[in-house]
């Protein structure tokens, strides 16, 4: 049975701007805020002071004045709203990991003269005993929302229907498992989220309740289905649908913000951790339960993240992260933990965790089984034997096909930070500071160079001499060489001159053409001839001029790029 | 200095006659020698640490012979010792390119018998993975580390060297205590991996002017301590030198670099110092055998005030 709680924030757009003003707003202070709609201020949302001196949401700013002079008005923010939402939603899943925004209601739902006001929607399925109960969770919540200065009004139920219903209409907290039927009778028809039309209609026929609803749709003595296919072809689908809905018969879905992992594990802790043992602590002991719950799946870990609460932090301080990642599915505590470790430093305890979580966020299946049976001496073996994808991910990258060089990228990655442990690969490009493409050591190769046969690798020519070092911007240099295209006599590069003993070339490298065009100007328009030069030393330096030389126009200039072995 | 090696020399014809005495006297003959195999094996495990693992030799008899022997049971192969660290360091700034090449061959040649990657750490922007590749570091084995500071360089390094499956660990490190120097060798030879430091900024001050002399006698790049069991000192040469054999037949001028390599030290071998070349397909040749008895020259007379040339006589006096 499902366990969802709905909470309401019928004030939450002056709420948030209240909580920022200072001198703090007084209690009996009205505040509305403004949105021009279609050329007409109208009041969007109003506070409780507002409210009480009978300003509603969707009424003109004008009457809003005239009802009561002394209203504070403030521009509307929808985005801004949004957005706060959102992080109170993340901060939210401290209670459950399952949270999700449910937006203000359009005008004309929800309870009169209160207008739409946003919320959230949580699964808390399994969930409440770590707070003591559905009660406590609640008492809870709100207490907290308070502190933060919000109005908030929560309910607990087995649909997302009844609970929405109770937080704005019913009286129930909690509604027990089951009960959803019975709590719901006494409710007004607007509880079921139908529209003003839709309730006005029904209201005409003398349909007042949900409890008149609900046995006009059940009808007596088996007459139902004939009774809601009535329904139905008089009033739409929605009515009938909204019902069983909130009864909990049809099943509604609730899209999480974040989509929950299957692999989690949190620990809640009555005396926060701040200590780093502690910690090291607390994430072994979550490490080793994800660990268990992977292993139950026959999966490993690609990237998990480290979630952490602090007792001290306000509502809409999203919980502190830390992200790693493997280069192959894993499942080995001492492992993740090896990857999480250098990271720890980075998280601020403050007083104090009193909730941290670890969620696997990629989860593949596991194949480091045989490999590991295979062993050392086996090393032919070793290669990642997945049912599906196991061969390209050889041939893509053949470095964590291996487990223990696997785990070696993981931890120089995970301390080095991203993007510094690398493969370097041939790219199809003349241009020298092209031709090598950087990828993540630990990525498996997707690109479609990568795709063609091993039988031919994509491999830098070798008849073309390279530098071994190439600087990674070329370095203008002077020189003394014959026209129009002879390599240089002599050179001057950082205050040294050096005289050329032999040399070789020219290379020419021409832009390519189908980099530039309009919107991607070219970053090398004119062609390149390259020389490999030779002081007296023996010292090999790879020389360019840009552009060629033309009668009466400035000498192209030359440019040192790299250094041969 | 030939008086260095002779001491060493000197004591091992005395202890085999009495390993022989021993033999004909005592009982248990067969338990003597076999202790005495084992002392012996310790003595050249102190001596050339890093052997046990086996060695590679670079394939140049005359290089080769400078370098440590196997350990037992490896027909005496000499070369340089695989579960060690060694230590590349480039002769002035500009031979970063030649010191580079040199570190990415032996790099390739350390690795060959196995099949890990090849893991290369840098600070520097500057790596050319085509350059590697032709050195026989390819892009299938290359990994390049980008270290922020040289701690975590140090830290990746030693992390890679204790992971047995990796086939070798460059690192292009700058200032290395003695105690850094001496863990990373510690790491090197618990993974069985060999490392390789390559100092690129060894030089400071004239490291672009006379080169031609500057031998073991200017100190340069020995200065600081290392535990790296064999360090060298490479630097280019000019292609012209290297024409000593049949140079002339390749077409290019260009096709294999030309190093001036010095062998500073080796723990349990012979400095020494060549103008290598490369021929194709990654074979180093020495240029005639005319440069390998450099070590025993002596400085040059002008690099060597009177006063310390005195004090040097005077211990190879004592020593003798």
């Amino acid at each position: 049975m499902r366990r969802i709680l709905s909470l309401w924030l019928p004030t939450f757009a002056t709420d948030r701007i209240a909580r920022g003003l200072t001198p703090p707003l007084p209690a009996d202070d009205a505040l509305v805020t403004r949105l021009s709609d279609r050329g007409r201020l109208t009041v969007a949302a109003v506070n409780a002071a507002a409210r009480a001196k009978r300003l509603v949401p969707g009424m003109g700013l004008a009457d809003a004045r005239a009802l009561e002079p002394q209203v504070r008005v403030v521009d509307a923010d929808p985005e801004g709203d949004a957005a706060a939402l959102g992080r109170l939603a993340d901060w939210a899943r401290r209670y459950t990991p399952w949270t999700a925004v449910d937006p203000s209601d359009p005008p004309g739902f929800g309870p009169k003269g209160l207008g739409g006001g946003p919320g959230l929607l949580m699964d808390i399925t399994g969930c409440a005993h770590l707070l003591g109960g559905e009660h406590e969770l609640l008492l809870d919540l709100e207490r907290r929302l308070a502190k933060a200065g919000f109005e908030g009004r929560a309910a607990i139920a087995d649909s997302i229907g009844a609970a929405w219903a109770q937080a704005r209409f019913g009286a129930q907290l909690v509604v027990p498992p089951g009960g959803a039927a019975e709590a719901l009778a006494d409710l007004p028809l607007p509880a079921l989220r139908l529209g003003p039309d839709l309730v006005a209609s029904l209201r005409r026929v003398g349909l007042r309740r949900v409890g008149e609803l609900m046995r006009t749709a059940q009808g007596t003595g088996g007459q139902g289905s004939k009774n809601r296919a009535a329904l139905a072809a008089r009033y739409g689908a929605q009515v009938a649908l909204r019902l069983d809905q909130a009864l909990g018969w049809v099943d509604e879905p609730l899209s999480p913000r974040r989509a929950p992992t299957r692999h989690t594990a949190r620990l809640t802790v009555v005396d926060p951790i701040s200590t780093p043992e502690g910690l090291a602590q607390a994430v072994r002991h979550l490490l080793g339960r994800v660990a268990a719950s992977l292993t139950a799946a026959g999966e490993g870990a690609r990237s998990l993240e480290l979630e952490a609460w602090r007792i001290d932090a306000g509502h809409d301080a999203p919980p502190q992260v830390l992200g790693v990642g493997a280069s192959r599915p894993n499942r080995d505590p001492a492992h993740l933990w090896r990857l999480l470790e250098p990271r720890m430093d980075q998280l601020e305890p403050g007083a104090g965790f009193e909730i941290m979580a670890i969620s696997v966020t990629h989860a593949a299946p596991f194949d480091g089984g045989q490999a590991v049976l295979s062993g050392d001496g086996l090393a032919d073996l070793a290669g990642p034997p997945t049912a599906k994808g196991g061969e390209a991910a050889a041939a893509g990258n053949p470095l964590v096909a291996d487990p223990p060089i696997a785990e070696l990228v993981d931890r120089l990655g995970a301390r080095l930070g991203p993007g510094r442990v690398l493969r370097l690969l041939p790219r199809q490009s003349w241009i020298p500071e092209q031709a090598v493409r950087a990828v993540p050591a630990e990525a498996q190769d997707n690109s479609p160079q990568a795709a063609t046969p091993a039988a031919a690798p994509l491999a830098w020519p070798a008849d073309r001499p390279r530098p071994i070092r190439l600087l990674p911007r070329p370095e203008a240099v002077e020189v003394v060489a014959p026209i129009p295209d002879d390599p240089p006599l002599l050179f001057r590069w950082r205050d040294q001159t050096y005289r050329v003993g032999r040399a070789e070339g020219p290379e020419r490298l021409l832009p390519e053409w189908w980099e530039g065009g309009e919107r991607r100007p070219n970053p090398n328009p004119e062609a390149r001839d390259y020389y490999r030069v030779e002081d007296a030393e023996g010292r090999r330096f790879w020389l360019y001029r840009l552009g060629l030389y033309h009668a009466g126009g400035p000498p192209p200039r030359w440019f040192l790029h790299g250094f041969f072995g | 200095m030939p008086a260095i090696p002779s001491p060493i020399s000197a004591i091992r014809p005395t202890a085999c006659p009495e390993e022989g005495r021993a033999e004909d006297v005592l009982e248990g003959a067969l338990d003597r020698q076999r202790l005495l195999a084992v002392l012996r094996e310790q003595v050249r495990a102190v001596e050339a640490p890093g052997t046990g693992r086996g060695v590679v030799p670079l394939g140049v008899p005359a290089v080769d012979a400078h370098l440590p022997a196997a350990g037992p049971g490896e027909n005496g192969a000499h070369g340089l010792p695989r579960a060690a660290l060694h230590e590349v360091a480039a002769a002035g700034d500009l031979d970063a390119g030649a010191a580079t090449a040199f570190t990415a061959l032996l790099a390739a040649r350390l690795a060959e018998q196995v099949r890990g990657p090849i893991l290369w750490m840098t600070r520097a922007p500057d790596l050319y993975a085509p350059g590697l590749d032709a050195q026989g570091v390819g892009p299938g084995r290359l990994v390049v580390v980008h270290a922020a500071c040289e701690v975590d360089l140090l830290w990746a390094m030693e992390e890679a060297l204790r992971c047995p499956r990796v086939g070798a660990v460059v690192g292009e490190a700058g200032g290395l205590d003695l105690t850094a120097s001496r863990r990373l060798h510690l790491a090197a030879e618990t993974g069985g991996v060999p490392g390789l430091l390559l100092r690129l900024n060894a030089g400071k001050g004239g490291a672009m002017k006379g080169l031609k002399g500057a031998g073991r006698g200017s100190g340069r790049g020995s200065t600081q301590a290392s535990a790296a069991v064999t360090r060298w000192q490479v630097g280019t040469a000019p292609i012209q030198e290297a024409h000593a054999g049949d140079w002339g037949t390749t077409a290019s001028a260009f096709t294999g670099p030309a190093w001036r390599v010095e062998l500073l030290r080796c723990r349990g071998g012979r400095p020494g110092a060549w103008t290598l070349y490369e021929r194709e397909g990654l074979r180093l040749e020495a240029a005639g055998q005319a440069a390998a008895p450099a070590p025993e020259t002596p400085p040059p007379a002008s690099a060597v005030v009177p006063f310390t040339s005195t004090q040097l006589t005077s211990t190879l006096r004592a020593v003798g």
